[in-house]
């Protein structure tokens, strides 16, 4: 077995920490007060082929793989959370689904533009009643001549503030429901100059208690036109597609999780070994040097997993239920470490002038979204127990 | 205008830690990274591509070297060259390139770091320039090249702009790099799709003399202790220290 | 054993929260969102007698014996965790340290001002957060007069305060002195912002050269450590109070959320992984008032309840830290949203981990206390 990350993979986690230090840094205490995402940053990462990583260079993409994006996401989340979650969102999940359901011509269509950042995506599946019972949605996709007409409304959408291409899952047949009633669709919704598309409105802001600079929104559709061609996978099984998508963004989600908890234990390494009280460094007391050792165990075995598992995605084989606990564990041993680190700094940990104390409020919701971590543990348990013949529900 | 970039590959910083108490340097992880002078080179070569300028990229090491040099390639150079040695001192490195300088043929430009991270000593480009016999312009801050030759400007008791006409060896001040970062895709295809070019010393035209060194390191040593003073908050936490040292009256 | 409340106890509860869900509930998010302590609730709490709670009565205080008081904060901590800190540092780090240690000089002087007015305590320093020996804040004595020099951080009430405690160096030793924050040579600095309780006003306090006469020492010159030590420990038992209420409020709000929010077509509540957070925290929340009251009842004994007041506040925190951490998971990504209190709950609770101590020190004060007998030095 061979561990190592090929050449041209160390050589790109090279050029994203040089430009995740350079120039997401710097911008994100800004983004954080102002809860504006950094769209200079945005540009510049696009221009070096950051916002289409995983992709083929055939649509446009670097070329890299699933490696090559958890690469990108873990340098990312090493420095912003809510940077990494823009371009999660962007590429991993809302570019994901048109990867993955749509047609030659679909992805021809939508995919250069969204891997050289002309077009920022989304993925729209969240509703007010549907939240981890995905199925529940209602959004209703009503089929006329050959286009469908979208009305509802989805909320929770990351990048719905200044995404134009999404990737929707809509209900086109009410009696069956989500499972083989539900499509999945690549809509526009804003045109060249940004506007909205009609019958699209951009719902209300959310303000949530960190990740400020990952714009989140609500959004509405009212009579929306979206052409039948459009429709990723087949018609009523856009289940699939969306769950599929869910699926393989767990793991890229994990390698961002596993940057931030590597961030918390530099952190407290550089604090430890400087900070001073009862006549010495904070490293020399045992409490905080078992802190250190626990931490580093944890994301030792985090990067294993993530790595194998970004693996297992390239050389495609199964990787359902590791992608799952990439997710479960990376955001639990993110949000310890981040604790972790908030409390070795003291009350300074609690001023919102230092740079962890926003890492402690941006990484919460990694336990939450992208199929809360109750979710998780259902679904692995799930495989599992399907194993012994056993079919589980949530 | 054919330009070539001379790149260096150094240790990361941030893979060492340095105890001064124990005059030690620790390699806690040996990386190596593209030496920031030499981004910088490679940044000055770019904007010269603009006007038509070819560039190539050159570095001597050993076969890490190339991570430096497929860099250099997504960094914007249109041809890379390794150097396989294992180097010596800046007289052996400059008499390798100005080797290799021939072997190219109608070089016009040299554009190298003016100090690297690890030896900061600054050497190659002058003793290149003296190998190949061709003036240099050292530390520069600009360069811009045109018909006539290049311009540069040189930081010396203020900035001084310097002409030359080609060929000319120039170096650049590692804080001119403005951030113009590798580009992903074409690093993609510095290790997927094209070449570095591997020369061995036996196909430059070197004398024995010329792969001589020129000095021996004798040891390390560090430089005497600078006495730190106190760290404070603000301007108020300042004034008030100095009125309680009786710097300044209460 | 008689686990019940006084009747006077019951009283003063109820009391406390109608007070608590007629006043305080309704200014909480606006505390929080404005980052401006309440003042016009604070107003309201003097005319209750809450700014001098334990104050005896011959100097006009509520004179709430100590489990009543941590009926109050654990009330008034339900609705808002920043009013309950505010009120806990006043009263247990400022009244109840002046009550203790003051003359009666001292008390007729400054315990009426502090039944109006806020109180602070100014102990850390840069470099003295868990390690106190360490402060640099000077008291040069010149005759009947100290010169205080230097800086003090994270001052909870300090903008809003009248009173100030100070811990200095002397050449006796560290030292408590009572100083007016409008007296010349004390400005108040930098306020913090903070991930949470941000309605409590905390700012740096600098000393340039500010006077204060030794009629307005506490104690004798080199006290001051055990001063602070006392006081922190009022505050722990405070903290653990208002801990219990946070963790309670928590739950209040999941509990409600739960039954509320339908999901696979049931409540979630009835979903046995949500169930199982709601047990954990019924068991921590009732271990943890069964810590308080146990301190509270040392303390109204005249007993030693330094380690039991320690014991409930390590334990409170540990506590509050996880209901607002279950309960905002239970709220899904609704916890995660400004409109809804629990991510509130989940940030002020965080403060828990450093205010009257951080776990780490706690835990080595304990291991003292577990080989003291021993002849071990058990060091931090």
């Amino acid at each position: 077995m061979d561990f190592e990350l090929s050449r041209e993979h160390q050589a790109l986690r090279r050029l994203i920490r040089e430009f995740a230090e350079e120039e997401v840094r710097p911008a994100t205490r800004q983004a954080d007060r102002s809860s504006q995402p950094p769209l200079k940053v945005l540009k510049k990462a696009a221009e070096i082929g950051l916002l289409g990583v995983p992709f083929p260079r055939e649509y446009g993409g670097m070329g890299a793989g699933e490696t090559g994006y958890c690469i990108l996401m873990e340098e990312l989340g090493r420095v912003d959370t809510s940077f990494a979650t823009i371009i999660g969102a962007h590429i991993g999940i809302g570019t994901m689904a048109i990867y993955l359901g749509g047609s030659k011509h679909l992805r021809e269509k939508y995919l250069p533009d969204l891997c050289s950042g002309k077009k920022i995506a989304a993925f729209a599946l969240t509703e007010p009643q549907a939240g981890s019972d995905a199925a529940s949605i209602k959004l209703r996709a009503t089929k006329e001549g050959d286009s469908y007409i979208l009305d509802g409304s989805k909320m929770w959408i990351t990048n719905g503030p200044m995404a134009s291409t999404m990737s929707i899952l809509a209900v086109t047949d009410p009696a069956l429901g989500a499972r083989g009633g539900a499509t999945a669709f690549v809509i526009e919704t804003r045109d060249e100059n940004g506007q909205a598309t009609e019958g699209f409105t951009p719902g209300k802001y959310e303000h949530k208690m960190g990740l400020h600079g990952s714009p989140t929104a609500a959004i509405a559709f009212d009579n929306f036109r979206v052409p039948q061609e459009n429709i990723l996978g087949q018609t009523g099984l856009g289940f699939v597609v969306f769950m599929q998508t869910l699926d393989i963004g767990r793991v890229s989600l994990g390698a961002a999780t596993l940057g931030g908890a590597q961030a918390s234990l530099q952190q407290v390494l550089e604090w430890a070994a400087m900070r001073e009280q009862f006549g010495k460094p904070l490293a020399q007391m045992q409490s905080i040097q078992f802190m250190i050792a626990d931490m580093a165990a944890e994301i030792e075995a985090l990067r294993s997993l993530v790595y194998r598992t970004a693996w297992l995605v390239d050389n495609q084989k199964p990787f359902i239920k590791e992608a799952g606990m990439c997710k479960l564990l990376g955001s639990e041993i993110a949000s310890r470490c981040v604790d972790r680190a908030v409390q070795v700094l003291g009350a300074l940990g609690y001023s919102r002038d230092v740079h962890m104390e926003r890492g402690y409020r941006d990484s919460r919701i990694a336990e939450i979204f992208e199929g809360t971590n109750e979710i998780q543990r259902i679904l692995i348990a799930e495989q599992l127990l399907r194993e012994v013949g056993v079919r589980i529900r949530p | 205008m054919k330009v070539l970039v001379c790149v260096k590959q150094v240790l990361d910083p941030h893979g060492m830690t340095v105890n001064r108490k124990a005059e030690k340097v620790f390699i806690n992880r040996e990386e190596y990274i593209l030496d920031p002078a030499s981004k910088a080179a490679l940044e000055a070569a770019s904007h010269l591509k603009q006007g038509g300028a070819e560039v190539m990229a050159i570095s001597v090491g050993p076969e890490r070297v190339e991570d430096a040099l497929r860099e250099a390639l997504a960094r914007g150079a249109d041809r890379a060259i390794w150097i396989r040695s294992e180097g010596g001192d800046a007289l052996v490195v400059a008499n390798l390139i100005a080797a290799a300088v021939h072997k190219i043929g109608a070089v016009d430009l040299i554009i190298a770091g003016h100090q690297a991270l690890d030896t900061g000593a600054g050497e190659l480009a002058p003793r290149l320039a003296e190998a190949l016999d061709w003036p240099q312009i050292l530390g520069a801050v600009k360069l811009d090249a045109g018909e006539q030759g290049v311009t540069a400007i040189v930081q010396q008791a203020g900035f001084v702009q310097v002409k030359a006409s080609t060929p000319v060896v120039v170096s650049m001040l590692a804080e001119t790099y403005r951030g113009s970062y590798a580009n992903g895709w074409r690093l993609m295809d510095a290790y997927k799709k094209w070449n570095v070019e591997a020369w061995s010393t036996s196909e430059l035209e070197l004398g024995e003399d010329d792969l001589r060194p020129l000095t021996a390191k004798k040891e390390d040593a560090f430089p005497p202790e600078r006495q730190l003073g106190t760290p404070v908050r603000d301007v108020k936490e300042l004034v008030m220290m100095l009125k309680r040292e009786k710097v300044i009256a209460s | 054993m008689d686990f019940s409340l006084t009747e006077e106890q019951a009283m003063f509860r109820d009391l406390f929260r109608d007070f608590a869900q007629k006043e305080v509930a309704k200014v909480a998010k606006h505390t929080d969102e404005a980052e401006e302590p309440p003042v016009a609730l604070l107003k309201k709490a003097v005319a209750q007698g809450f700014l001098a709670a334990t104050v005896p009565e011959d100097f006009g205080g509520a004179a709430l014996d100590p489990l009543s008081y941590c009926l109050l904060l654990e009330e008034i901590a339900k609705e808002c965790m920043s009013t309950a800190v505010t009120l806990a540092v006043h009263n247990s780090l400022v009244n109840a340290t002046l009550v203790k240690y003051g003359t009666d000089a001292q008390k007729e002087k400054w315990l009426p001002l502090l039944a109006e007015n806020l109180g602070a305590f100014a102990a850390t320093e840069p470099d003295a957060g868990s390690d106190t020996s360490r402060i640099a804040t000077r008291a040069k004595r010149s005759g009947g007069t100290y010169s205080l020099s230097g800086v003090k951080v994270w001052v909870s009430n300090a903008a809003l305060a009248k009173v100030l405690l100070v811990l200095a160096q002397t050449e006796g030793g560290p030292t408590m002195f009572i100083v007016d924050p409008a007296a010349p040579g004390v400005k108040i600095g930098h306020r913090e912002p903070t991930t949470g309780l941000r309605g409590v006003a905390t700012n740096t306090v600098y000393f340039d050269f500010a006077e204060v006469t030794e009629t307005d020492r506490l104690g004798d010159e080199g006290a001051g450590m055990s001063i602070a030590q006392a006081a922190n420990t009022q505050l722990q038992l405070a903290l653990a109070a208002a801990a219990l209420g946070l963790a309670e409020g928590a739950v209040a709000l999941g509990r409600a959320f739960a039954i509320e929010r339908k999901q696979f077509g049931v409540s979630i509540a009835t979903k046995q992984a949500l169930g199982n957070y709601f047990a954990d925290c019924e068991i921590e929340g009732e271990a943890l008032r069964h810590l308080i009251e146990y301190a509270a009842w040392l303390a109204s004994e005249g007993k030693d309840y330094a380690l039991a007041a320690l014991k409930a506040k390590m334990f409170g925190a540990k506590t509050a830290r996880a209901a607002a951490n279950l309960m905002l998971q239970t709220h899904g990504g609704y916890g995660f949203s400004d409109e809804y209190a629990i991510s509130r709950l989940y940030r002020d609770a965080k403060a828990l981990d450093f205010l009257g101590g951080t776990p780490q020190i706690g835990r080595v004060v304990i291991a003292q206390q577990v080989f003291a007998d021993s002849g071990l030095a058990i060091k931090p």
